[in-house]
């Protein structure tokens, strides 16, 4: 049974003559943790601002918990957001910077201040020790926690993530991520996470919409994103993928032909004709050198180049005019493959996806 | 590379005597009251002057009506400007830097012609209408400087984020201009606010023109007729000018630091 919190329906926006984002449709659930996935300009961020009020959609309406929220100003929407910039208010300490929210709605001083500090002790940013801090006096990280705690006080409906972690370094990007999701997890709150980090966005979303050219691409979990993608924009953007060109020699049997090799593979080439040219795609890990079992497909190629990555060597091999980039793990007692020696490379043909 | 530092020691000397030999001349000259003997007689006699005194608390009293008013209309202009209407900037910046180009005595001539008793905002029928016209011309004077000193202020945090993130905890507009912008903006205000004090400090043409008892004109007729009295006068106001340059450089060690942007 379904139970949606935030529903976006048929919202448009336009800039002018510009259309920035065009009949974008998603239902979100209760408590769940969504992330807009997609490149610059894609439109993740204007659907966020459209959510959070910033910008009005030019058409559609967008609906919380029941209630059409759509020509609702930001102040009346009970809507935390984190911005990408921290936007801490550099004239507060912490403690007011987080109790900001709860001023403004008029809560009383003892209850605001109990509140602060619950909410400091989330963050593991202790009242006592952090709470006189002004924001030039934390790191990035801390700065960026600060944020989600001042977000998350007045007890918001809706939490919206916008590229929070762009602008800290590698190691605090990650552990801040997995903190975001932890929290969002304790308070089950219904959370929008903009991101164009794939990464990112499959590591803590129940699900992704990845987005292109102002439309949903697919939306799905990390699993079926990265697993099924159901467009050629969503398998190149999502993960590394080998692209092979085909032509189907016999759609009937399920024959291809790759660089004068034949593989099967029946039951992938839905609506394909025979003489069609076709792309392949399979992803790294799908494949290994020489057969392996469990894989029904082979092709054979030139080694081109061999990285050594020390417990991954990362090996491109030529096949016809295309290049294929597999993983092997490093084996101390065997060397690893040359550069331009002849090779097999092999997969299942299930894991093989059809793009047209 | 010694010769440069010579060239450059040279070029420093000459602009550092260039303008301080008329000072300490003046000083010289404001002492010398006294017959053999440097005094400080000259400056007793101006500050002990009622007309000084009353001229003086007129256009502190004209100055600070100037900088409430300048403030009330610079600060809401130049964040929205940069909030809403940035394409706007090029145009308001020249707006703000007429009074640069059109003398102060056509500016009030305008007054005197737009505001007159016969006109339907009769401002000249009054003191108190005078009062306040002269008030808005000090603005309209001031407005360069602090249009510019605001707008430095502004640029230096990230109004628009700041301003989405107030709003998005509920605040409104007076609480988002009151709470976070104007605090975070306020050394510049500041620096605007001491440097319109010296500019309504000194301004002669227009308080003259409209017949007002403001420092400028004091200071004009006390020069016209005296000898030593001018100088102790000019070296007062020297001070009073460089004593609020000073009191912005103190307080801009204060401003709240910006680091509202990533690193």
């Amino acid at each position: 049974m379904s139970d949606t919190f935030l529903s976006i329906q048929n919202v448009r926006k336009s800039f002018g003559a510009v259309t920035v984002v065009d009949d974008f449709n998603l239902d979100i659930e209760r408590g769940e943790f969504v992330s807009f996935l997609g490149p610059s300009g894609c439109g993740k961020t204007t659907v966020l601002r459209m959510v959070a009020g910033f910008e009005d959609p030019t058409e559609g309406k967008i609906v919380v918990a029941g209630k059409d929220i759509t020509r609702l100003k930001p102040n009346q929407r009970n809507v935390g957001m984190v911005f990408q910039a921290y936007a801490l208010f550099p004239n507060l300490t912490v403690a007011q910077n987080v109790g900001f929210g709860l001023k403004i709605a008029g809560m009383a001083r003892a209850d605001a201040d109990k509140r602060v500090a619950e909410m400091l002790e989330l963050i593991k940013l202790p009242l006592a020790q952090f709470g006189d801090r002004y924001p030039y006096q934390l790191s990035g990280g801390q700065q960026q926690r600060v944020a989600l705690a001042r977000a998350l006080a007045p007890k918001p409906k809706l939490l919206l993530l916008d590229e929070p972690l762009s602008a800290l370094d590698a190691k605090v990007r990650v552990s801040l991520r997995d903190e975001i999701r932890m929290i969002q997890r304790e308070l089950g709150i219904t959370t929008i996470f903009v991101t164009h980090d794939q990464e990112e966005a499959l590591s803590i979303s129940d699900r992704i919409a990845v987005m292109y050219g102002g439309k949903a691409e697919q939306v799905g979990t990390p699993f079926e994103i990265y697993n099924r993608p159901a467009t050629k924009f969503v398998a190149n953007f999502v993960g590394t993928l080998n692209v092979l060109e085909g032509t189907v020699s016999d759609a009937a049997t399920g024959k291809v032909r790759v660089d004068a090799q034949e593989i099967g593979l029946k039951g992938k080439l839905n609506g394909s004709k025979s003489g069609e040219t076709i792309s392949l795609a399979l992803r790294p890990e799908a494949i290994t050198l020489g057969p392996r079992p469990g894989h029904d497909a082979s092709l054979t190629g030139e080694i081109h180049d061999v990285q050594f990555l020390g417990s991954v060597i990362r090996v491109r091999v030529g096949v016809g005019g295309s290049r294929v980039s597999l993983d092997t793990f490093n084996n101390p007692s065997s060397p690893p493959p040359q550069a331009g020696e002849k090779t097999t490379i092999s997969f299942a043909s299930n894991d093989v996806l059809v793009l047209h | 590379m010694k010769t440069g530092r010579f060239w450059a020691w040279v070029t420093f000397i000459l602009g550092a005597a260039y303008f301080f030999i008329p000072l300490i001349a003046t000083v010289e000259f404001s002492m010398r009251m006294r017959r053999g003997a440097y005094s400080f007689d000259a400056y007793a006699i101006v500050l002990g002057d009622p007309r000084f005194q009353a001229t003086f608390g007129y256009s502190v009293v004209a100055a600070v009506f100037t900088i409430i008013l300048g403030v009330l209309i610079v600060v809401p202009t130049a964040y929205w400007i940069r909030l809403r209407l940035p394409h706007l900037r090029p145009i308001v910046e020249f707006i703000t830097l007429l009074p640069l180009v059109i003398p102060a005595i056509v500016i009030v001539f305008g007054y005197i012609r737009m505001y007159g008793s016969n006109s339907p905002l009769p401002f000249l029928a009054s003191n108190t209408g005078t009062n306040a016209l002269l008030v808005i011309g000090y603005a309209t004077l001031a407005l360069p400087y602090m249009y510019r000193a605001v707008d430095t202020g502004l640029r230096t945090i990230d109004v628009k984020t700041l301003t989405e993130a107030a709003q998005i905890l509920g605040a409104g507009w007076t609480t988002i201009i009151g709470k976070v912008i104007l605090p975070n903006v306020l050394i510049a205000v500041l620096s605007g606010a001491f440097l319109t004090f010296a500019i309504v400090l000194g301004e002669f043409t227009m308080a003259s023109l409209l017949n007002r008892p403001a420092f400028g004109p004091y200071l004009q007729n006390i020069g016209a007729n005296r000898a030593y009295e001018p100088a102790a006068l000019a070296i007062i106001a020297f001070v009073i000018t460089w004593g609020c340059m000073s009191v912005i450089q103190v307080l801009s060690r204060f401003a709240p630091k910006s680091s509202n942007r990533p690193n």
